[in-house]
């Protein structure tokens, strides 16, 4: 078998043991898979929900759903329709069918619909809260702190300004971790548009941040040129 | 937002230019090989425009990497992983039972059916003569409905106390495994030791005759267990209140067991009376019962060890 390699944390190997053993209901696999998993859902959810009280709930009940279905989660063969140069051996004759869809992918998904249905429910109680108290206890100088609170908020806002296919993209390649193959397969899109939407997203991200920096008054002029 | 508009996004991004496409290969290339430590196929002064783009990426991850650095993410981390294993394995532990259950009720009905042919003459004459013993039985001042009702409730008392005994025991094995692990342990896991502990005790000391003996030895061995771990563990932050409140519980715990157990006029061999000394002296009659366990090896080579030492125990 040939996973794809995982970006963070677990090796494909490794992985695949801790979802089986969690699913048999070994409470150390699963707190392993959260180990691995939840800042880069964490992450996931902040960017999309923009604070911190929405994404740790929605964090916790993604896991309680994930790993609560993980009866459910099955290593089914991976199926491309337009497979780039960069996925070695994803081409070859019978490899295609040895491949498997990776856990954090099926996590993915999970937490994209959850997500969505998270923008459902708040929509009809009014528009979600601002990103302004992510950062409140880094722990750094003051002065670093300050800085990188501005950071990180313009990330995070910028972020939530794309298109939605690019800002899937940019959050799972960049909150999540995730490889080009492996964001390819959570999303259900093959690596090319994926490696597109990249650029794209990134190009975007680059020109609004470049905006925000040369406000007048912010002090921050030419930052990140 | 559904899927099918996620899907069109895609359709109107990837709109482009062999040229743009080619860029977006190659800054593909470039973070592939950053994420790989391989050395990067690219030149800033070459290429200006890949260079800020890959600027720019980075900037993006170490923004939102910088995100899950900090304490409060931490102790959210905490908090969340004790909570979902601990609802985890309830949920494992309630799915299981449902499927014992069903197991029992699907392997008992068929058997019924099958059986029922032979069953049905004997069950008809089976009535036949509860309904003449309870016809006669009328004018007693006790029915023997009455002791079955006593049966069933204290059954069910018994089924509930095991229940509470298991989640305790759980508990201190989750404990267990944090304070090995070094791992603070969170609020919602120390709430669950303190509220069983309190109703298991509460059981105790308001209806003894409720609680076996195995029951409050069962649940003297956890608490005494919990108690030497809850002396070790790190609570997590906000978590000190529900840290003392289980110490306090389990200490009161151990005592309203060991009373139980001193009380009783035959003391098991486990000597499980051993910490009703050291908490509180007792200020009921029945806490001076406590030293008897520990003159039971004493009075052991007797011909009668159970009862020796509990006239031992009663007299002084």
């Amino acid at each position: 078998m040939t996973d794809i390699p995982s970006s963070d944390g677990l090796s494909p190997s490794l992985e695949r043991s801790l979802v089986d053993r969690a699913r048999g209901g070994d409470q150390e696999a699963m707190g392993l898979l959260y180990d691995a998993y939840l800042p880069r859902l964490y992450r996931y959810c902040l960017s999309r929900v923009g604070n911190e009280t929405d994404a740790e709930d929605l964090a916790e009940e993604i896991f309680l759903k994930v790993l609560g279905a993980i009866d459910g989660f099955q290593w089914q063969p991976i199926e491309r329709a337009a497979p780039s140069a960069g996925a070695a051996g994803v081409g070859e004759a019978g490899e295609a069918q040895e491949q498997r869809i990776p856990f954090g992918a099926w996590l993915f998904r999970i937490a994209h619909n959850h997500v969505v249905s998270f923008h459902r429910r708040a929509a009809t109680r009014g528009p979600v809260s601002e990103l302004d108290e992510a950062i409140r206890d880094h722990q750094r100088g003051p002065e670093e702190l300050t800085e990188t609170k501005m950071t990180i908020e313009e990330v995070f806002v910028a972020v939530r300004e794309l298109p939605e296919a690019q800002r899937e993209v940019i959050l799972l390649r960049f909150a999540s971790g995730f490889s080009i193959a492996e964001t390819a397969e959570a999303l259900g899109k093959n690596e090319t548009n994926v490696k597109v939407l990249q650029h794209k997203g990134v190009q975007r991200l680059k020109r609004m941040l470049a905006a925000d920096a040369n406000i007048p008054g912010t002090g921050r002029g030419g930052a990140r040129q | 937002m559904s899927d099918e508009r996620f899907m069109g996004d895609e359709l109107a991004e990837t709109a482009l230019t062999p040229a743009e496409r080619l860029e977006a290969m190659r800054l593909a290339d470039v973070l592939d090989a950053l994420d790989t430590g391989a050395p990067t196929p690219m030149s800033a002064t070459e290429d200006p425009e890949l260079a800020s783009l890959v600027q720019t990426a980075g900037l993006l991850r170490d923004g939102m990497a910088a995100s899950t650095e900090t304490t409060s993410f931490q102790s959210y981390r905490a908090r969340s992983r004790a909570y979902i294993l601990h609802t985890l394995e309830e949920q494992h532990r309630a799915a299981e039972a449902a499927r014992h259950a069903a197991q029992r009720r699907d392997g008992l009905v068929p058997f019924v059916r099958r059986r029922w042919a032979v069953l049905a003459p004997v069950a008809a004459a089976a009535a036949v003569a509860a309904f003449t013993l309870a016809t006669t039985d009328v004018g007693a001042p006790t029915g023997g409905s009455s002791d079955g009702g006593a049966a069933v409730a204290s059954n069910r008392t018994a089924a509930s106390t095991d229940a509470e005994l298991d989640r305790i025991r759980q508990a201190v094995e989750l404990l267990n495994m944090r304070a090995q692990r070094g791992e603070p342990v969170d609020a919602s896991l120390l709430r669950t030791i303190t509220e069983t502990s309190s109703a298991v005790a509460n059981k105790i000391e308001a209806a003894p005759q409720l609680v076996s003996r195995e029951h409050v030895a069962t649940y003297q061995r956890a608490l005494t267990q919990s108690t030497t771990v809850l002396t070790t563990v790190q609570p997590a932050a906000g978590s000190e209140d529900a840290l003392a409140a289980a110490q306090r519980a389990t200490q009161d715990g151990v005592v309203a067991a060991a009373r139980y157990l001193g009380t009783d006029a035959t003391p098991s061999a486990t000597a499980t009376a051993k910490p009703s000394a050291t908490p509180k002296p007792a200020t009921t009659p029945t806490a001076t019962a406590a030293p008897s366990a520990t003159a039971t090896p004493t009075a052991a080579p007797s011909a009668t060890p159970t009862a020796t030492p509990g006239e031992g125990a009663v007299r002084p």
